[in-house]
């Protein structure tokens, strides 16, 4: 814990991003409560205000407030991202567990984990945002299908990640000391290797939830995504473009920011995360 | 004779302050050989690389570098520079890591050569030859043109000496230059730098934790500890009186046989009752498929038993399929043919089940003491993992027996809490022993238990192993390439070269009067922390080949002085020597009793103070004195 704060303290970017997981953290909580108009309310009395002191943000064309829809739509954008990385960390991390274990042919079936590496790498093969965009396309624009086509996305690279670890942590002595201690294989792999790899699977995961975050607001943003109103930085980006060329910028650039500044935040914590877990990077 | 080098208060800390030197003083005469002795952590590689200004990035040196007439702490880089690899030059160990993969050796000795004078290449190629041949490689021509890989451990070491002496050094630094080397190789190439240094008359510093190199290959002697010196003085002086208690605890325990052993007359009488048989292993193959329907025989044949309550002990070099023999056992990999008997049972034919209600009977430790703990795991955690998984108690017992445990290995349980990487090696290598334990087992399966450990621990963990021996009356199979530890703890020894038995017999007898070639050759690369013992190596040629290209017959034929047609027609099988219980896997083991036998005259004390290194030299005495008999007069 110690050597946890000594560390945290000596890097400020890494403490930055904290603060802003935490502040969109926070947000994905209390949000809409905290909101000072109410954020899925339309009044088109109000439409297409610019920033006052009522409306801080502004109003968009509908005449809902902007900073309202800000603040209330982590608990869209955020809760879609970690639910679906939750998923492909719990899916992604057994497999590569039984594909690196059992990798050579070892084991029961070690054929088929050569058939989940392809298939993996023909997922893979697709540009992320089109297959996610294809999914959602063939399931419909709903929460739950956003979330079950972003985590099957982002299913390969937590397969490769843990596979990858899981060869080289199945090398170490200790390992060779579980079976001759007399460890089932499947012990050995949940108990003594998926521990050791899971450090390199926590960074991946703060970067995969930025990059979930992003892919949430992009289908939103091509009308695939959380239809309107629910508040999502996305479709808010979408409905302030139409205004951007007749001078009302502030529909879209608010959200635009607030989607900019989450997607960092989460890269910063990775990073960190990452010089944590190496420790050559720091004494 | 002038003086080279002389060191006085030279301090280094790291950016954040803590000291890895604390103020040495030491001097290096012309013609000199300094040996700096310390364990792990000592400050023995800062030291030399401060020597050359090349102190650890950021850190903070002060104290005086004198060489020659120059203050090499006060030069400037590109000053220094001139002076590396000319007049100061290093070997470092292990070789092969230290040589660019990507280019041929001989380009690289050119290299520098043409580095700091300025000779066309052809002349450079030319000089790389000659070196190449001075450091006593076979074929220069086709070493020049080798790429590291394509070299031997050996002859990589010999390409590192030939850069060092490249440019006439005046002082050659070596840091462990023989890390890594099997025992008989580390005598050839030891042999070769100190007869190069001697031609050269240049000053000789050698790092090292083996206190036998120092004993046979250095006029003086500096032992260092935390950055400190704690004596330093002639190495006559030091070997037979040291005058610090730490370093007088350092070299008692690499004299591992002098210490008295309480119970070696006990060991002597269980050895010649006959016991129940533990473990038999019978034929035992390992073939390791390769491409193209070839196999590698890493095991070829093996066979041996271990009895109840004894120590078997297996010596090998490293390719000698040691380590392949315990992996049978224990079934990490399963044997291509033969017999592995254990309680009633072929291990090798065993069915899973069977061989689960065997696992809490055999159990092992290995030779890496952090890498086989869990790094993810607590103390505690790992001692009572294997307690509940083969349910030896009850989950309410676990905590009591784990503290039992940790109490059998001399641990407090305070470090219960704590994860491997907080602990020393040797903390870690009880811990796994505790670990073994904690099945009741019957079997040890000591894997290399000491060769990563610094020597003063080494000899607690063999007494500690020795200790439980009684307590627990175990029964241990040892494997080892360290002979001295294995003369130590093994009550019968079994000698592997090349996947084959070569010799087996009780130790102090295969100790005292070897029967193959081979056990001759590898007792004899043993390098004695007493100066004062005359040395006349037997020794083999080259290296041990690879199992690829294991010779058809003896296994030793490519390297035997002794070969003859007869050798190369058939594997000899292993026959009774001279002694009952003693056998033998060569032919013509007889003939190598006559001249140039391996036995040595006991120098009486006192005779040869001066600080001169011993002699080096061809047989003296002949059947006079056995070679070290301690044990069994004890």
């Amino acid at each position: 814990m110690e050597a946890w704060i000594a560390y945290v303290r000596a890097r400020p970017f890494f403490q930055a991003g904290l603060a802003i997981v935490l502040v969109i953290c926070a947000m994905m909580v209390v949000g809409p409560l905290v909101a000072p108009h109410n954020p899925v309310q339309a009044n088109p009395a109000v439409s297409l205000q610019p920033p006052s002191p009522n409306y801080w943000l502004g109003t968009d064309d509908n005449g809902f407030d902007v900073l309202s829809r800000v603040v209330a739509a982590p608990r869209v954008d955020i809760a879609i991202a970690l639910i679906a990385t939750a998923i492909s960390i719990g899916v992604g991390v057994p497999l590569g567990l039984w594909a690196g274990y059992f990798s050579g042919r070892r084991g029961p079936f070690g054929w088929l984990s050569e058939v989940l590496l392809r298939s993996m790498d023909m997922l893979q093969a697709f540009p992320v945002f089109i297959l996610a965009l294809a999914l959602v396309a063939a399931l419909g624009p709903r929460i739950q299908n956003v979330i079950a086509a972003i985590a099957f996305v982002n299913i390969p690279v937590f397969v490769r990640l843990t596979r990858a670890e899981t060869l080289s942590i199945r090398q170490r002595p200790f390992v060779e000391a579980a079976r001759s201690g007399g460890s089932s294989h499947l012990r050995i792999a949940f108990h003594h290797v998926a521990p050791n790899a899971l450090g390199p699977v926590l960074v991946q995961a703060s970067v995969t939830i930025g990059w979930a975050v992003l892919l949430t607001a992009g289908l939103s943003f091509i009308g695939a995504g959380i239809p309107i109103p629910t508040p999502e930085w996305g479709s808010m980006i979408a409905i302030g473009a139409r205004d951007m060329v007749t001078g009302q910028w502030w529909p879209s650039v608010f959200p635009g920011i607030a989607l900019g500044i989450s997607v960092v935040g989460f890269a910063l914590v990775g990073d960190g995360f990452r010089g944590f877990l190496d420790p050559r990077s720091h004494g | 004779m002038s003086q080279l080098l002389a060191v006085d208060q030279l301090m280094v800390a790291t950016a954040s302050g803590s000291a890895l030197l604390r103020g040495l003083s030491f001097t290096v005469r012309q013609g000199q050989s300094l040996g700096i002795v310390g364990e792990a952590g000592a400050g023995k590689t800062v030291l030399l690389y401060s020597l050359l200004g090349m102190s650890p990035r950021g850190s903070v040196v002060s104290g005086s570098v004198r060489y020659k007439d120059r203050e090499l702490l006060r030069e400037a880089d590109s000053q220094l520079r001139k002076l590396r690899g000319s007049e100061l030059s290093i070997i470092a160990g292990p070789a092969r890591a230290m040589l660019n993969p990507l280019a041929p050796v001989g380009n690289q000795i050119a290299n520098v050569i043409r580095a700091h004078r300025s000779v066309s290449s052809a002349i450079a190629n030319r000089e790389a030859l000659d070196l190449i041949s001075r450091v006593d490689i076979a074929d220069p021509a086709w070493a020049a043109k080798a790429y590291p890989h394509e070299l031997s451990g050996g002859m990589a070491q010999r390409i590192l000496i030939a850069i060092a002496l490249a440019n006439n050094p005046r002082l050659i630094l070596a840091d462990e230059p023989t890390a890594g080397l099997d025992t008989t190789v580390q005598l050839q190439v030891l042999r070769t730098i100190k007869h190069l240094v001697d031609e050269m008359d240049a000053g000789l510093i050698v790092v090292t934790r083996d206190l036998g190199i120092i004993a046979h290959f250095c006029h003086d002697v500096m032992v260092m500890r935390e950055g400190r010196v704690v004596e330093q003085g002639g190495a006559g002086q030091f070997f037979a009186a040291p005058r610090d208690q730490y370093s007088a605890a350092l070299l008692e325990s690499v004299n591992l046989s002098r210490i008295q052993l309480s119970d070696a007359a006990e060991v002597q009488v269980s050895a010649t009752e006959r016991m129940p048989i533990t473990l038999r292993i019978v034929d035992l193959v390992k073939d390791y498929p390769l491409s193209g329907g070839r196999a590698l025989r890493a095991v070829n044949g093996v066979a041996f038993t271990v009895e109840a309550g004894e120590t078997m002990g297996l010596v090998g070099e490293s390719g000698s399929g040691k380590t392949t023999v315990a992996r049978c056992i224990l079934n990490l990999t399963t044997c291509t043919s033969g017999h592995i008997e254990f309680g009633g049972v072929d291990l090798a034919a065993a069915s899973e089940r069977e061989m689960n209600s065997i696992r809490r009977r055999i159990q092992a430790v290995f030779q890496d003491p952090q890498g086989s703990l869990n790094p993810s795991m607590s103390i505690k955690g790992i001692l009572s993992e294997l307690i509940l998984l083969h349910r030896v108690l009850p989950q309410s017992q676990v905590v009591g027996r784990v503290r039992e445990l940790l109490d059998l290995v001399d641990l407090p349980p305070s470090i219960l809490g704590r994860r491997p990487h907080q602990l020393s090696a040797g903390i870690c290598q009880r811990v796994a022993i505790a670990r073994a334990l904690s099945t009741n087992p019957e079997l040890l399966i000591l894997d290399e238990p000491t060769s990563l450990l610094d020597i003063r621990v080494r000899a607690d963990i063999i007494s500690l192993l020795q200790r439980l021996q009684r307590e627990l009356k175990l029964t241990y199979l040892f494997i080892s390439h360290d002979l001295t530890a294995i003369r130590h703890i093994a009550d019968r020894t079994t000698v592997m070269y090349l996947g084959s038995v070569v010799e087996d017999g009780p130790t102090a007898e295969l100790f005292t009067s070897p029967r193959h070639p081979y056990t001759k050759a590898l007792l004899s690369a043993v390098l004695n922390a007493d100066p004062k013992q005359p040395f006349d190596p037997f020794q083999l040629e080259g290296e041990i080949p690879s199992p690829i290209n294991a010779p058809f017959g003896c296994p030793l034929q490519t390297r035997c002085p002794l070969v003859r047609t007869a050798c190369r027609e058939a594997h000899p099988p292993l026959v009774l020597t001279d002694f009952a219980e003693h056998r033998s896997a060569c032919l013509f083991w007889p003939e190598m009793m006559g001249a140039g036998d391996f036995r040595h005259a006991e120098v009486p004390r006192g005779a040869t103070d001066e600080a001169e290194p011993a002699e080096i030299t061809t047989p003296t005495v002949q059947g006079s004195v056995p070679y070290r008999r301690e044990r069994m007069n004890d």
